[in-house]
């Protein structure tokens, strides 16, 4: 029984971890009323993203993408389409991060918080 | 009371969503480190045995990244652009004298003459390093990305000391808004090039460069692109931090 356990979490335990990674940014972002908690939570949301692209890559008894003489075969270099795609996914979403900050600082600016009570509240007046 | 109703909600139905998530997707999904598994074939194979040769880079991810993804690459690159030049211009400063900003920099109290004296060394040391990983981003670890967030660290590093007299890195924030579009500029020069002899776009063997090898043209062109994402990367990170920093203001809620 144990050592089923065991291989089962070795095998395919890393995407529960993701899955439960994915939905506590998702729980974040629906509950927390503070707009910069909610752009943190998206973020960990995307980092949750990552790591399941890049546990698709890895391959067992595979070293690193980068070609040492000799080693030809496909099977001796674990997969670097996964990690070309996820280093372009983690600089733009620090860009992405970037211009969600500056609107957070264009709300603050109209509605002199980012708490979503008080924006929805002061917008309600404006109408 | 509604709050508290509400988080429950939400998770119980995120806990729902984690178990049938787990409960339908895990035999579809491959197993950890299984060479036969679909994204381990394919494409992939071809990558690693046939990229060395084709794209003269050690690094397959760089290999990868720059020439058979190259197409990809650029268009991440402009999005990074355009993310930095979105926080210019959504922070831009015709609200900024309702806002009375004091521009926020680290003062002497953060200073002093031990992060004086070491800072310099530790960010020639970091730009070195940078412009290590850029020129081996094709035969070791490395790449234009990561060696433009190193160049944005020291930046950043000099920022947070404030006041030394160190002239390395300077670059106001409309300036490093120009310097991005210049890093993607080298980069779309490089895929037009080979259009005027002949080519495709970003096809690199057909750059006007005289090697011995053809393969060597791919390295060029490698070289090039990287140093135009480096520039991007760095020049975007910049202007978030200078658009964000010149808004900031000790005094949290004085425009009350």
């Amino acid at each position: 029984m144990m050592t089923e356990i065991n291989s089962f979490l070795a095998e395919k335990g890393i995407y529960m971890l993701t899955v439960i990674l994915f939905f506590l940014g998702m729980f974040g972002m629906a509950t927390c009323g503070n707009y910069m908690k909610k752009l943190m939570c998206m973020n960990i949301m995307q980092i949750a993203v990552i790591f399941f692209f890049l546990c698709l890559g890895q391959k067992s008894g595979g070293t690193i993408p980068v070609t040492i003489s000799g080693l030809l075969s496909s099977d001796d270099y674990i997969n670097p389409l996964p990690h070309a795609l996820m280093l372009t996914a983690i600089v733009v979403s620090l860009g992405t991060t970037g211009l969600g900050l500056a609107l957070l600082m264009r709300v603050k600016d109209k509605y002199g918080s980012i708490e979503e009570e008080v924006v929805i509240k002061k917008g309600d007046e404006e109408k | 009371m509604m709050k508290g109703n509400k988080k429950k909600v939400a998770g119980m139905m995120m806990l729902v969503f984690i178990v049938i998530i787990c409960w339908g997707l895990i035999d579809l999904l491959p197993t950890i480190g299984d060479p036969d598994s679909a994204p381990n074939t394919h494409i992939s194979k071809v990558f690693i045995e046939e990229g060395p040769e084709q794209t003269d880079a050690a690094n397959l991810v760089t290999g990868v990244l720059a020439d058979y993804r190259g197409f990809d690459t650029f268009l991440e690159t402009t999005v990074m652009y355009l993310a930095g030049f979105a926080v210019a211009m959504v922070l831009s400063n015709w609200l900024r004298k309702h806002w009375n900003a004091d521009i926020f920099r680290a003062t002497e109290s953060f200073g002093g003459i031990d992060v004086k004296v070491t800072m310099p060394f530790i960010i020639l040391f970091l730009l070195l390093y940078a412009a290590y990983v850029l020129f081996h981003g094709e035969v070791s670890l490395g790449g234009g990305f990561q060696a433009g967030a190193l160049i944005a660290l020291a930046f950043i590093l000099y920022t947070l000391i404030g006041n030394l007299e160190l002239n390395t890195v300077m670059l106001t924030q409309h300036f490093a808004v120009c310097v991005g579009g210049i890093g993607v500029m080298i980069y779309g020069v490089t895929g037009l090039l080979p259009l005027f002899y002949g080519g495709k776009f970003l096809e690199y063997s057909k750059l006007p460069f005289y090697v011995e090898e053809t393969a060597k043209l791919h390295s060029i062109g490698i070289i090039f692109i990287e140093t135009g994402v480096t520039i991007c990367v760095m020049a975007t990170i910049i202007t978030i931090l200078e658009a964000v920093l010149e808004r900031n203001s000790l005094y949290d809620d004085r425009n009350k």
